[in-house]
C-alpha cells in the first residue's frame, strides 16, 4: 500500500517547496519582529541627548521652570521658528522670546560639542515627544541651517 | 492547637507590618561624647541677606524646621532641577509656617540682592517661606560644609562653581535630620515624608 504523503509528516517537511516556504515564513516573521522593535525606538539618540544636555534645565517632561526656563513640550515656538532651531542648540540664545504667550528673558548657553547629526536627533526627538508633532527634521536641511549661522556668528551678527 | 498558634504567628507577624509606627529620624554627622554627655554636631550661628534686603540668621528659623540647599543664578546643571523639586516642597508647605526654606546662593559675584529678588519672581516664590539668600563668601563655604553639601568654587566645573544638588533637613535644635539628592524626583518624594515625621516629632500635628 502506498504511503499517502500528507500523513507522513517527514516527508512534508523535507519537501522543498514546503521547507523554502517555512523558511521564508521565518524570515518574514523575524523581519516584522525586528522592525516593530524598531519603531518606538526612532528617537532613541535624541532622547539620550536631550537627557545628557537639556532635561537639566528644560526638565526630563520638558515642560521648563516657571518664568526662567521656557517649557520645548506643547510649545508654539518650535514650529514658528523651526528654521533657527538648529542655531539655538548649538550658539545658544540672549534674546528675550515670548512662548506660549509668556515672556523670557534668560541665556540659554548652547551645547557647542554637538555634532549636526547629534542635533538633527535631538530636534526629531523634541518636534515629536511630549504630545508635540512638529514633522521632521532632514540632516541637510540642519547642515544648511548651521553653516549659515556659522557665517552670522563669523559676522559677528550672531 | 498547632493550627492556632500557627494563626496566632502569622497574626503577630501581620500586626508588626502594619504597625510601623511613628519613624524618627536619626541626627546626622559625627558625635562626640564628653563627660559621659553625647554631643552632636549643630549648625552654627550664621548671618545672610535675603533677596528682600532682611537679615537671615538662626533666630529666623527659631521654633521652625527648616531646608536648605545651595544654588547659584546662571547654573547650567543641576540647579534647574534642585529648584524644580525644591518648588513642589514648597507648594507643599507654602501655607505651612513650621518649614521654612534656605537657599544660599555660592555666586556671591554676581547673585546680589538684586539679582536674588529678580529670581525668586521668576520662579514664582514669596515671603514668608522660601529665603535666597548671599553673604560672606568664606562664611557661605564654611557652612554648606557644615550642612554636610559640597561647594566650591572650581573654573572646570560648568558655570565655575562645583556643587552638590543636596537638600538637607534641619531641626529646631540645629541639627540635621534627612537630606535628599534633590535633582532625584523619587529621593524627594521621600524627603518629603521625612518632613512630615519631623514637623510631627518637633512641633506635633497641626
Amino acid at each position: 500500500m502506498p504511503k499517502t504523503w500528507f500523513y507522513n509528516h517527514e516527508v512534508t517537511l523535507s519537501h522543498p517547496v514546503i521547507r523554502a516556504n517555512i523558511f521564508f515564513n521565518t524570515f518574514l516573521l523575524t523581519a516584522i519582529i525586528g522592525l516593530s522593535a524598531c519603531e518606538p525606538n526612532t528617537f532613541q539618540e535624541g532622547e539620550r541627548l536631550y537627557k545628557a544636555q537639556c532635561a537639566n534645565c528644560h526638565m526630563d517632561d520638558g515642560i521648563g521652570l516657571s518664568a526662567l526656563i521656557p517649557p520645548i513640550a506643547g510649545s508654539d515656538y518650535l514650529p514658528a521658528n523651526r528654521d533657527i532651531l538648529p542655531c539655538i542648540i548649538r550658539y545658544g540664545l540672549k534674546d528675550t522670546i515670548v512662548v506660549n504667550g509668556k515672556t523670557y528673558a534668560e541665556i540659554m548657553p548652547g551645547v557647542a560639542k554637538l555634532t549636526d547629526v547629534q542635533i538633527t536627533n535631538l530636534l526629531n526627538f523634541i518636534n515629536n515627544s511630549w504630545g508635540n508633532q512638529n514633522g521632521l527634521y532632514r540632516l541637510e536641511e540642519v547642515q544648511a541651517t548651521l553653516e549659515e549661522c556659522r557665517l552670522q556668528v563669523q559676522r559677528g551678527e550672531r | 492547637m498547632k493550627y492556632f498558634l500557627f494563626l496566632l504567628t502569622i497574626l503577630a507577624a501581620l500586626a508588626a507590618c502594619t504597625q510601623p509606627g511613628p519613624r524618627s529620624l536619626p541626627i546626622l554627622g559625627e558625635r562626640d561624647v564628653v563627660n559621659g554627655d553625647t554631643i552632636y554636631p549643630t549648625i552654627p550661628d550664621f548671618s545672610f541677606v535675603d533677596q528682600d534686603s532682611q537679615v537671615v540668621t538662626n533666630a529666623t528659623f527659631k521654633d521652625k524646621i527648616y531646608m536648605v540647599d545651595f544654588f547659584f543664578i546662571h547654573c547650567p546643571t543641576i540647579c534647574p532641577k534642585v529648584k524644580a523639586n525644591g518648588l513642589r516642597i514648597y507648594q507643599k508647605y507654602k501655607n505651612d509656617n513650621r518649614l521654612a526654606i534656605l537657599s544660599h546662593s555660592i555666586d556671591v559675584k554676581n547673585d546680589t540682592v538684586a539679582a536674588l529678588k529678580r529670581h525668586a519672581e521668576k520662579l514664582g516664590i514669596g515671603k514668608p517661606g522660601w529665603y535666597l539668600v548671599t553673604g560672606d563668601h568664606d562664611a557661605i563655604y564654611s557652612i554648606a560644609d557644615d550642612y554636610f553639601s559640597v561647594a566650591i568654587e572650581n573654573p572646570d566645573a560648568p558655570g565655575g562653581f562645583d556643587h552638590s544638588g543636596r537638600i538637607i533637613l534641619v531641626d529646631k535644635n540645629r541639627h540635621v535630620r534627612s537630606f535628599c539628592d534633590g535633582t532625584d524626583a523619587a529621593d524627594v518624594d521621600r524627603f518629603m515624608q521625612d518632613i512630615d515625621i519631623l514637623l510631627a516629632e518637633e512641633i506635633g500635628e497641626k
